[in-house]
């Protein structure tokens, strides 16, 4: 017998508008908030990073504006125009998978589809299919920057469109050699099976050459003072605060714009390519030296005619040497017209790349770490490492191992960082990761453009094992705590140094142990009053690591006024670099 | 408004966005606590319509959040561990919590394609007209129009199939008895 239900869309409409929350602790996200602001105010935030100095790629990298050279990424959609030292070195892998060689021409601009490839993608249990594409003949135009305005791929056995994974972005940039501009799309859903052979047909329209523009802003750079940041568009900038704070170290800036972003879908050849917007940048003479901090307001995707910025002064420079631009991006050309490509995939050949590799050295990890890596799980896209453990206390000397805080693949002379999760025991996963999924190390090719690893020599290097230490019979003992935080230390049987910052709020007693990144705290500081043991409130406590900066602040509530306080840092993780290896991968 | 009032006024608004659209509770305290933290140390004197401007940051957040997860460089998984593990740990009433929410309109709501659920969640749970919509996602109006509109029909066949399962469920119940 059918069924006949209708839905009716006010029923949906209700639905909508009476979604529940689930009932957050608004309190404790209000109270992070506020300890955030605090942070951030006082100059003390740094966004997470790894050390400046390693020259790995991948999740390492960090980001400088581009101001004239000669590869443009933009890293996804709305995103400022951010200019990616990683690209430019002098390393490329050959293509893997299925070649195609398949090309559409349309207004002197030749589109050709080089190959495609099969796999896993990063993080997860679907496949996904690569296509790499050039462009061969641009008709001598001059760019750094090609995006297509519109880009689908078809089954032409079913009709459907796939998916694009990840970016829906079609930017070409140049390759290592700076030749020609390639893109690498990805796609998911109607792939071929093994042995199947599946018809495609890649459709590409309207392509934009794109330039990365400045104006310098020049004369003093003040509160008050007005510059045209885009001559054409009549777009100029009021600056409304102009602070050097924290030593003169980060420079806090607002400005005003006299008018809204412009709107390139207005003209047929625009003068400011509006997927980017503008900013601006610090340079010493021509170079180009920083953009806004990671995280400032607007420094994302956003633009909006008042806009507060926060720049981080580079290390040796001089405020004085300093000089100030707009940036943004001014599309030169435009290629209207459409480029299509039939093609068939078959799905043993796009799927070659995937295969595994033995990890030598194992009895020497084991010692070290008491846990194994025996194989590399390797696809077009990513470098699955499969970790062999014992939950649990494992019984090494000098704490217990938890995991690798650096750990990277070698592949030739190119490092790619890679990461380790989730840890037994440590119950938070990052984005992404299925808490239940077994732990795993993985290392996501797709940045770094690596297709092929075949014929590479293949290092896992594992650096700054992390182990756990706690000392329960450690107390400090500290003054009662007042409304003014009071500053505490104790060098811990590791020389650890604790660092307590002491101080009452109301009812409660707040202990912000700085850490400077030398180690973290997992279980959070214990504090005894008068020999009664009092526990912290983990909904309020907030920690933050990254750089050379860290840590935690624990809130005990309610903690009655006594005269014999004392702190034990409870459980901590450090860093013990003699645990490092080099494990070589093989056929 | 000062920043207590911006946050309780808005609170729920940017919560239950951020909730939908990346459908993890760790997550969405993390970007409203982003959005509010953006907020209080931005300079809103000239700002008109502050509930718009919350959630185009909130949008930009959860953008660049599920960018990351699908990119696998969430820039927090290199330091991760480092951070405060407990702070993200599901309590039971938490989890309970989640398993009750799952089974109500939002689950629905959670297998909608993200580019129609966030159109969907702006304008008719955020109650944002269409061309602040269409402004704060940057598409053209007849876009988020047709995204509404796909929407709506998504969401109304997964409400159709489920109460179907369920009209099913409970034949089938009845006929072993």
């Amino acid at each position: 017998m059918g069924i006949v239900l209708r839905v009716t869309e006010q029923q949906i409409r209700q639905g909508l508008r009476g979604l529940p929350d689930g009932s957050p602790d608004y309190e404790a996200i209000w109270q992070r908030i506020c300890t955030e602001v605090k942070l951030r105010r006082s100059g003390w935030n740094e966004q997470p990073g790894l050390p400046a100095e390693k020259p790995t790629a991948s999740r390492a990298r960090r980001w400088v504006v581009a101001a004239s050279a000669a590869a443009v990424m933009a890293a996804s959609g709305g995103t400022a125009v951010y200019f990616d030292h990683a690209a430019n070195r002098a390393w490329t892998a050959a293509d893997a998978g299925q070649k195609l060689e398949a090309y559409a021409e349309a207004e002197g601009v030749r589109l050709t589809l080089n190959n495609a490839a099969i796999g896993r993608q990063p993080l997860t249990e679907e496949e996904q299919m690569s296509l790499r594409m050039s462009l061969r003949e641009t008709a001598g135009r001059s760019f750094e920057l090609a995006e297509f305005g519109e880009s689908t791929l078809t089954d032409l056995d079913t009709g459907q469109k796939l998916e694009i994974s990840g970016t829906k972005r079609n930017i070409f940039r140049r390759d290592a050699q700076g030749e020609e501009p390639v893109l690498t799309q990805y796609f998911s859903g109607s792939l071929p099976a093994t042995g199947e052979t599946k018809r495609y047909r890649l459709t590409m329209k309207d392509l934009f050459f794109n330039q990365t523009v400045e104006t310098p802003l020049e004369g003093e750079f003040a509160a008050g003072s007005e510059y045209v940041a885009i001559p054409e568009e009549d777009l100029k900038i009021k600056i409304t605060a102009y602070d050097w704070v924290s030593g003169g170290n980060r420079l806090n800036l607002k400005y005003e714009a006299n008018r809204d972003w412009p709107d390139s879908q207005s003209g047929d050849l625009p003068s400011v390519f509006s997927k980017e917007p503008g900013k601006i940048v610090i340079k010493n003479g021509e170079k180009p030296l920083t953009s806004p901090v990671w995280g400032s307001i607007g420094a994302e995707q956003t633009w909006s005619r008042n806009t507060s910025f926060t720049f981080r002064k580079p290390e040796g420079q001089q405020i004085e040497d300093l000089s100030f631009a707009y940036a943004y991006v001014r599309t030169t050309d435009k290629a209207s017209g459409e480029w299509t490509i039939d093609f068939a995939v078959e799905g043993s050949q796009a799927a070659e790349s995937n295969y595994t590799l033995k990890i030598d050295g194992q009895q020497a990890l084991e010692e070290r770490t008491g846990m194994t890596l025996p194989e590399a799980v390797v696809s077009p896209f990513e470098v699955s490492i499969p970790v062999n453990r014992q939950e649990g206390n494992n019984g090494l000397p000098g704490g217990r191992f938890l995991f690798y805080r650096d750990i990277l693949l070698q592949v030739d002379d190119l490092e790619i960082t890679g990461f380790q999760a989730p840890i037994p025991g440590q119950p938070y996963v990052p984005p992404g990761i299925d808490p239940k999924s077994p732990e795993n190390i993985a290392f996501d090719l797709v940045p770094d453009a690596v297709t092929d690893l075949s014929g590479k020599t293949l290092t896992l290097k594992l650096r700054n094992a992390v182990v756990v230490n706690e000392y329960p019979d450690v107390w400090t003992g500290i003054e009662p705590p007042g409304d003014q935080g009071q500053s505490f230390s104790e060098t811990m049987p590791d020389q650890s140094v604790m660092a307590y910052k002491v101080t009452r709020k109301g009812k409660d007693v707040h202990v912000q142990t700085l850490t400077e990144n030398k180690f973290y705290l997992i279980g959070g500081t214990h504090l005894k009053v008068d020999g009664r043991m009092y526990e912290s409130d983990l909904n309020e406590t907030s920690s933050k690591y990254g750089g050379d900066f860290g840590y935690r602040i624990d809130v005990f509530k309610n903690v009655p006024e006594g005269s014999d306080f004392s702190i034990n840092a409870g459980s901590y993780g450090v860093y013990d670099s003699s645990r490092d290896l080099d494990l070589p991968i093989s056929d | 408004m000062n920043d207590l009032e911006l946050f309780e006024h808005y609170k729920t608004t940017v919560y239950r966005y951020c909730l939908y659209m990346l459908k993890h509770k760790g997550d969405a305290e993390d970007i409203c606590q982003e959005v509010f933290v953006k907020a209080m140390l931005a300079d809103r004197s000239d700002l008109r319509n502050e509930k718009a401007w919350l959630l185009r940051i909130a949008a930009n957040e959860c953008h660049s959040l599920m960018r990351r997860r699908s990119r696998g460089r969430d820039k927090e998984q290199q330091v991760f561990l480092q951070n405060d593990p407990l702070r993200h740990a599901l309590s039971v009433e938490t989890a309970y919590e989640r398993r009750e929410t799952a089974v109500e309109f939002g689950s629905l709501l959670g297998q909608v394609k993200p580019k129609f659920r966030e159109v969907l969640l702006l304008y008719y749970m955020a109650d944002l007209p269409m061309a602040e919509v269409a402004e704060m996602l940057g598409l053209p109006l007849g876009t988020v129009k047709s995204r509404i509109n796909r929407g709506l029909r998504s969401l109304r066949k997964l409400k159709e199939e489920q109460d179907i399962h369920v009209k099913k469920g409970s034949d089938v119940h009845v006929s072993n008895y």
